[in-house]
């Protein structure tokens, strides 16, 4: 795993981009974000994964200014984001429930948004309202969880805001209307492209959308960077039980199956091509992980390391 | 944004309610006037009795509008990325805007009433000029407004406990000033100071609850 903190610390300050360093926001309980700093390169589509409650969204609601730091700079083109105006005009934070907008109908949401996005795009909204079979005239309390996400996607979309930040934006979608999402984003991404940082539990689907993923785990930036990287360095091992069994008690050991004498092991680290041929010398399969699989394993390794009641 | 657009968006939200408000008011001062005129037996009270409702009708629509303010277009403004400080200050405006909106529309009505009542054999008092009228119901407005909103705001910033002790505040400020000023008592004249000359004082406790206002929203956080 590669650890951000140092990674990014010598460009934290650079002038493109949206830029956390060392950002805290603790919430009574426990739960929050724990120095947590970032740099998210512009003009890609970020995905941002992690546990429930691993403080994605707070990390999104800093992003946009929606929750102050207990410390840290949130910073955006390099200003703070915080009560700046024009910075916060080109931020669009979609919850994925917005309270406010409940008795409200989609005509006046939209039509608000319309007048506080300086790029909104109407026609790019009423196109999408088609495509999702959105009533405008239907109050937002009274639409599906699904209607509900999808006005959320308009929102962020038709914004066309510099950074769009979406927080599990198909909740509630069935297949079809995930894939009309995800083709609309991909479209209004190659006409105008900027940054999207979506955060998703749905990674099959979507993995092949991310050019980064970021994984959040405990309130901190476990890993950011090439979505591809997060899983080459994993793999499979699938051979016999003789032969893999101390491997078990190894530390990048994520997952162990065991298939009568047989053993299929999920390392989160098998990079080193040395040990790759020795591995592959004595029978053993490897095979990649799918970034899914890898995820749910690292998400159980790190709630049984959690076990015991040990805080942050 | 600019200005303008967030003004804009204050009178989309605004102006459906405030409509409503003025219909209500329309038909309240007709049905009362019919009642009186018609089945005097139910005993609607004097035609000054008329104002003082109309007065309370917009005192209790001003309190509801406040409250949505702070729990409603407060995360919804910030949800669409404005700042807090553009939220307030365009809040406030708008808020002084319909309080004057108000004045004028409840002290035309009292005009209006001054005028066409005594032909229907209702007597109504001579009461203030039609300006100062309207300044001294403008000005009790905007205390309750500036109050409610400050009430309304220490509950969602503050949560219960610290929301029911700035009510219990409040009741105590209002018990402190009316020792001083018995007539904001607000009882001669339901919904107004009587006096005008307690007005500089209420502009002055008005712009203080601006100001602290303005305190609990600078930092206030939106719920994730």
């Amino acid at each position: 795993m590669t650890d951000l903190r140092v990674e990014s610390s010598e460009d934290v300050h650079s002038p493109t981009g949206m830029e956390l360093f060392r950002v805290s926001k603790v919430y009574r309980g426990g739960q929050g974000v724990y120095d947590a700093s970032l740099v998210l390169n512009s003009q890609a589509i970020h995905g941002m994964i992690g546990a429930n409650g691993s403080g994605k969204s707070t990390l999104l609601a800093l992003m946009a200014g929606q929750q102050f730091p207990d410390s840290g700079q949130v910073l955006y083109g390099g200003i703070p984001v915080h009560e700046h105006a024009h910075t916060l005009s080109n931020i669009c934070l979609v919850k994925t429930h917005e309270r406010s907008w409940e008795n409200y109908t989609l005509k006046q949401i939209f039509s608000f948004a319309a007048l506080l996005y300086p790029n909104w795009d109407a026609g790019t909204a009423e196109e999408l309202m088609d495509k999702f079979q959105l009533n405008a005239k239907k109050k937002y309390k009274n639409l599906s969880r699904g209607g509900q996400s999808m006005a959320g996607i308009i929102k962020g979309l038709a914004s066309r805001a510099s950074l769009t930040l979406l927080d599990e934006p198909v909740i509630g979608l069935d297949a079809s209307m995930r894939e009309i999402f995800y083709k609309a984003l991909l479209e209004d991404y190659s006409r105008f492209p900027r940054t999207f940082v979506m955060t998703t539990h749905l990674i099959d689907e979507s993995e092949n959308l991310f050019e980064y993923i970021t994984y959040v785990k405990k309130g901190n930036v476990a890993y950011h960077g090439p979505a591809e990287d997060l899983s080459a360095k994993a793999s499979y091992l699938t051979g016999a039980s003789s032969l893999l069994e101390d491997l078990t008690k190894d530390q990048r050991t994520l997952h162990v199956e065991r298939l009568g004498g047989r053993l299929l092991l999920a390392l989160e680290d098998l990079s080193d091509p040395s040990e790759r041929k020795y591995w592959l010398d004595k029978g053993i399969e490897l095979s990649p992980i799918p970034l899914q699989k890898l995820f749910v394993y690292m998400t159980q390794r790190d709630a049984a390391n959690n076990e015991g009641g040990g805080k942050r | 944004m600019s200005f303008r657009n967030l003004m804009k968006f204050h009178w989309k939200d605004y102006r459906r309610a405030a409509l409503t408000l003025f219909i209500v008011l329309f038909f309240v001062d007709i049905l009362q006037v019919v009642l009186w005129r018609f089945s005097p037996s139910l005993d609607t009270g004097d035609a000054n009795n008329l104002f003082g409702i109309n007065r309370v009708i917009i005192l209790i629509f001003t309190v509801i509008n406040v409250i949505v303010t702070a729990s409603i277009t407060f995360p919804l403004m910030i949800g669409f990325s404005v700042t807090r400080r553009n939220f307030y200050t365009t809040t406030l405006l708008a808020l002084v805007l319909f309080c004057i909106s108000a004045g004028f529309v409840e002290s035309l009505l009292f005009e209006l009433g001054k005028s066409i009542l005594p032909t229907l054999e209702m007597e109504v008092s001579s009461g203030k000029p039609f300006l100062t009228h309207w300044y001294v119901f403008t000005v009790s407005l905007l205390l309750v407004a500036l109050i409610t909103l400050l009430i309304s705001s220490s509950f969602v910033r503050l949560g219960a406990m610290l929301g029911t002790l700035s009510v219990m505040l409040y009741v105590g400020m209002l018990n402190f000033f009316a020792n001083y000023l018995p007539s904001i008592d607000f009882i001669d004249e339901p919904g107004m100071v009587p006096l005008v000359s307690d007005t500089p004082l209420l502009l002055i406790v008005i712009a203080l609850l601006g100001i602290i206002g303005w305190l609990l929203y600078r930092r206030a956080p939106v719920k994730v």
